[in-house]
Parts: structure tokens; C-alpha cells; sequence
């Protein structure tokens, strides 16, 4: 990218710029690390830098009560995402490599739903789930997620495996390989990178899905963190401190994910995504 | 290449469509289901379980008589004004971080642009709701800070008439999602090097390639993110339940349809009327993507 020399003052003002903006969208971060930290009293004192004596005790408290929400909701984000992909990964394989009679009204079928918005369903999506027994139960959350996503993902997916050259299915085919073995061993390590950016934006949608858990989930203990941080606030006199600590926590998996797939993620947002 | 089946060779291809049948199936009754049983409901009076009567076109009649829905899409209106005025300052911010001369720091930028879109969006929300927060939040502890409200004063941002809703639109100063500048980012990494030099031969100024070259190149994706962010804003209505409850505020100044829904469904009992305010919705989707398909087509 070394391209034009400018000079160093033209330069210098790009970082400053570049660094203004990433200061004001870390603040909320920095802010709510530093008062995680702190009780009441230091909070009402000086709320913007760390201050000792250091109070880990709210970790402890925000560990007790958003812990177990962890799982709930890596659960639902992992069984939704896991399964969303493998049904998109077939269905797309059955748009791009067939031309069955009836193919293109099918196809139909998923894409215009993408033009259907969510929230418009809202009510009678409450109805179904009750009416299939699915009220307080994580799958609640999961096969409407499961359903949703079909219709982009399918979508993009095609494309990809449209492009896969012809030569490596008809090997597969004389080695007597049938479709599942297609599937198996051309398509998914071929469309691995666009797989793992689809996965990567799933998993996210899922941790911020707020709506669902709050209208079909009940018990306390099933509840994801989304709203389960809502409580954190409620329940208990305001404690900045231990709220900030949950809050921390619950970024906490999201973040460290990120770290162990930053190359995907940077990568993958800036090319794949958009591209179907 | 595809493979054609006709329709005479079906009987041996039938089991072909069994690839398709469980993502069929799921569509057809998680998606397909509920947006037929919505559409009926919109002549009926009903309540989710015991009422369920048919009114006609009562609903439609409320509908059109509703203050606080018709208000509610003013403000839609307002907030993707606000939105088109917020994708500014990610487009300088791509374009920037694409001027950066030293590669490493410019890797190091783009990785630190996509943390805080890992942050979940309630945390998110849960933080500026305590930036807001009269007492001891920190906006109002800085204007202390500075002398500008009187210690023991506050400025109550989201309760009062007149600052709920531009307390709303400020929310995630400073806007730059990540999403939208790394797409801008790829956009611009498309520009080949001699098409910069060609430029800087021309004695074209920094403005000039901005608007000649860059431009164009990141429009596609200006468009799509437009298209999504119109989509999105007529759909969003958890932040303002979030920040200012089920009401949508002091008179319901920053009522939203979406939450029109789920107050008039859930907290109220009008699945009917709820039924038929979503349909609205979509109808008002449908027109956008329209309209952003026929007049600012994108092209391959």
C-alpha cells in the first residue's frame, strides 16, 4: 500500500484522525472496565480513572449470576449456527448443481423472504411458538433463527458453490461418490472461508438477539444474556460496579473468539460478505 | 455446471429434492405459516388465545385514526434522516485508514475497528443508557465537571420532551460500525496503483481523486448499506424500548412502529391490531427495496 509520499504533517493528522474516532468508540469500553472496579462510593467520586483499592469481588458477583447465561446462550448461538449452515450448505448445493423441474420457483421461495422484515411477524411468530409447545424452551429461540437465515444464506452460498469447477465433482462421481459424498468433500472445504464469515456474522446475530428470549423464554435459569443483563440493573439497588462487571463478562466470549479468528473476521468482513 | 433433469427423468432423480425438503419445511412453517396467520388476523378482534373474532376492516379503520402511529412513522422518517447523515463519517473513515501509508498500523486500525462491533449490542445499549443515566451519568458528570449545570443540577436526556429524541439519534457517537468500514476498506483496496499515478501525472489534488476515483468505486457498497440501513431503521424498535420503556418516551415522542406492535400485542392484548400495524411494515419495506432497486440500481 506504500504509495504516494506525503508529508509528514499530512500524515501525522491521518493518525490523529484515525485515533479521535477509535478513542470515542473505545470509551464506552474503557469506562466500563475501569468502573467495574469500583464500588459506590469511589463511582460517585471519580467515575473516569482506576482507583484503589480494587474491588475483584464483583466479578465474583457478576460471574454468579451471568455465568450460567453464558452457556444458555453459547448454546443456542452454537446449535443455531451449526445447523443453519448445514441445512443453507445442502440447499444451496441443490440450487447451484441441479436443475430440477420447479428449481427456479423454489428458489423463489427462500429469496422472497428476505424481503419479508422480521418484526412484521413478531405476533404471530409469539402464536406459533406457544402453540407448538415451545414457550420457555431454548429451541424456541434456535429453529425460528434456523428458519430465518435460510433465505440469506442459501442466497449467498449459491454463488459460491455455482464457481466450484466442474472437473472436481466428476472425479468424485467416478470414484462413485454420491451427493452426500459431493457435499462432504468438495463443497464445504471448498466454501470454507464464505462458511466461516456466514458462521461468524450467525453467531453474532444470535448473542444480540434480544427480542425472542424476552417474549418465549420464562425461567430465570433457561434466560440468555441479552436479557438477562437487563436484571442485572433491576433486582438489586444500583451497584455501578457489579453491573459494569456483568457487563464485562458477558463481552468477555465475543471478544476472545474474535481474537482466536481475527484473520477470518477482518478478512472476511471486508471481502466475502457482500460480495453474493 | 448444473446438472438438467427433465421432467421424464424424474424417477430416477426424485430423491434429489430431499435435499431441499427439511430447509423447505422449516421455511414453510417457521416463515411462510406465521405470515399467512398474520394476514388473516388483520380483520380479527384477537386476543392470542380465548377472543377471536372477525371485525372486517375495523383494524385498518383504527389504524388510520391512530395519532400515535402515524407519529410513530414521522419519526422512522426523522431517524433515517439522522442515519443517512451518520454514514458520513464511516466513508472519511475508510478513506483515511485507506491513506495510511505505514501498512502495519494500518492493519493494526482495521483490527481495532472490529472490537467494538464484538461488544454485544445490549452491553452497548446498557453503557449509553448509563452515559444518560441524571444522577450519576456521564454526561451530566462532565457538564458538572466543567461548570456548565450547577452540582447538585442534572439534565434529564431522556425523559425530557424535547431532548429524548435527539438524545436517540446521538447514541453510538461516534457511529463508525465496523461493518461499513472495513466494506468501504475493500472497495478501496480494488484502486490499482496506476491509476494513482496516472492521477498525480493529471496534477490531480487529494479532493479530486476522492470524488473521481475513490467514490465511485465505494458506491455499490454505499448503496447496499444504504438500502440496509433504511431496512433496518423502519424495523428497529429495541433501542427505544430500552431507553425509554414501553411508551416510547414522554408523550411517546420517539414511538416507533416496531414497538407500537409490542405494546398494542403484548402489553395490551391487540394481537389483531398488532397483526395489522406489522403488515404496514412490510408494506413500507417492500416500497424502499423498490424503489432502491429501480432508481439507484447497482450494477455487477
Amino acid at each position: 500500500m506504500a504509495r504516494r509520499v506525503r508529508s509528514r504533517g499530512v500524515e501525522f493528522c491521518k493518525h490523529c484522525f484515525i485515533i479521535l474516532i477509535l478513542f470515542f468508540a473505545f470509551l464506552p469500553l474503557y469506562l466500563m472496565v475501569v468502573i467495574s472496579l469500583k464500588d459506590n462510593v469511589q463511582f460517585s467520586q471519580n467515575p473516569w480513572f482506576p482507583t484503589a483499592p480494587y474491588h475483584w469481588e464483583n466479578y465474583v458477583f457478576a460471574w454468579n449470576y451471568i455465568g450460567g447465561k453464558i452457556f444458555n446462550t453459547a448454546f443456542v448461538a452454537i446449535t443455531e449456527t451449526v445447523l443453519k449452515l448445514l441445512l443453507a450448505i445442502v440447499g444451496a448445493f441443490f440450487f447451484a448443481r441441479f436443475r430440477m423441474p420447479g428449481s427456479k420457483a423454489l428458489f423463489l421461495v427462500f429469496t422472497l423472504l428476505m424481503l419479508y422484515p422480521g418484526v412484521a411477524n413478531m405476533v404471530p411468530m409469539f402464536k406459533l411458538i406457544t402453540s407448538l409447545g415451545l414457550y420457555n424452551n431454548l429451541f424456541a429461540l434456535i429453529l425460528p433463527a434456523v428458519a430465518a437465515g435460510q433465505a440469506f444464506n442459501i442466497y449467498v452460498l449459491r454463488n459460491f458453490i455455482e464457481d466450484i469447477p466442474q472437473d472436481l465433482f466428476d472425479a468424485i462421481e467416478i470414484d462413485g461418490g454420491g451427493v452426500i459424498a459431493q457435499i462432504r468433500h468438495i463443497v464445504i472445504p471448498m466454501s470454507m472461508p464464505i462458511i466461516g464469515t456466514l458462521g461468524i456474522l450467525s453467531i453474532i446475530a444470535s448473542w444480540n438477539n434480544f427480542v425472542a428470549p424476552l417474549l418465549y423464554i420464562r425461567d430465570n435459569n433457561l434466560q440468555v444474556l441479552s436479557v438477562a443483563l437487563l436484571y442485572l440493573e433491576g433486582e438489586y439497588t444500583r451497584n455501578w460496579g457489579q453491573m459494569m462487571a456483568g457487563y464485562t463478562v458477558a463481552s468477555l466470549p465475543l471478544v476472545i473468539m474474535f481474537l482466536f479468528c481475527m484473520k477470518l473476521f477482518v478478512r472476511g468482513l471486508s471481502s466475502g460478505a457482500v460480495k453474493g | 455446471m448444473a446438472v438438467e433433469v427433465s421432467v421424464k427423468k424424474l424417477r430416477h432423480y426424485w430423491p434429489i429434492y430431499l435435499l431441499i425438503a427439511l430447509p423447505l419445511a422449516l421455511v414453510l412453517i417457521f416463515s411462510y405459516f406465521p405470515i399467512y396467520n398474520g394476514f388473516i388476523h388483520i380483520f380479527y378482534r384477537w386476543n392470542g388465545s380465548n377472543i377471536e373474532e372477525f371485525v372486517g376492516l375495523q383494524n385498518i379503520r383504527l389504524m388510520l385514526g391512530d395519532r400515535t402511529l402515524w407519529h410513530s412513522f414521522g419519526v422512522v422518517g426523522l431517524f433515517i434522516a439522522a442515519n443517512l447523515i451518520k454514514m458520513i463519517l464511516p466513508i472519511i473513515t475508510a478513506v483515511v485508514l485507506h491513506h495510511v501509508i505505514n501498512d502495519r498500523a494500518g492493519y493494526v486500525y482495521r483490527v481495532l475497528f472490529v472490537v467494538p462491533m464484538v461488544i454485544p449490542a445490549m452491553v452497548a445499549i446498557l453503557m449509553w443508557k448509563y452515559f444518560y443515566e441524571p444522577n450519576s451519568g456521564l454526561f451530566n458528570a462532565f457538564l458538572r465537571m466543567a461548570g456548565l449545570i450547577g452540582p447538585m443540577e442534572s439534565i434529564q436526556w431522556l425523559s425530557d420532551r424535547w431532548l429524548t429524541v435527539p438524545a436517540l439519534i446521538f447514541v453510538g457517537f461516534p457511529w463508525v460500525g465496523a461493518f461499513g468500514v472495513l466494506i468501504y476498506l475493500a472497495g478501496l483496496q480494488s484502486i490499482s496503483e496506476d491509476i494513482y499515478e496516472a492521477a498525480e501525472i493529471d496534477g490531480a489534488g487529494a479532493w479530486r481523486i476522492f470524488t473521481n476515483i475513490e467514490l465511485p468505486l465505494i458506491v455499490t457498497q454505499i448503496r447496499i448499506n444504504l438500502l440496509l440501513m433504511m431496512i433496518n431503521t423502519v424495523q428497529a424498535w429495541q433501542n427505544v424500548y430500552l431507553y425509554v420503556g414501553i411508551d416510547g418516551g414522554p408523550d411517546s415522542v420517539a414511538m416507533v412502529p416496531g414497538l407500537l406492535i409490542f405494546r398494542d400485542a403484548f402489553s395490551r392484548g391487540n394481537f389483531g391490531y398488532g397483526c395489522a400495524i406489522g403488515f404496514v411494515i412490510f408494506l413500507v419495506t417492500f416500497v424502499l427495496t423498490f424503489i432502491n432497486n429501480k432508481f439507484v440500481r447497482t450494477q455487477k
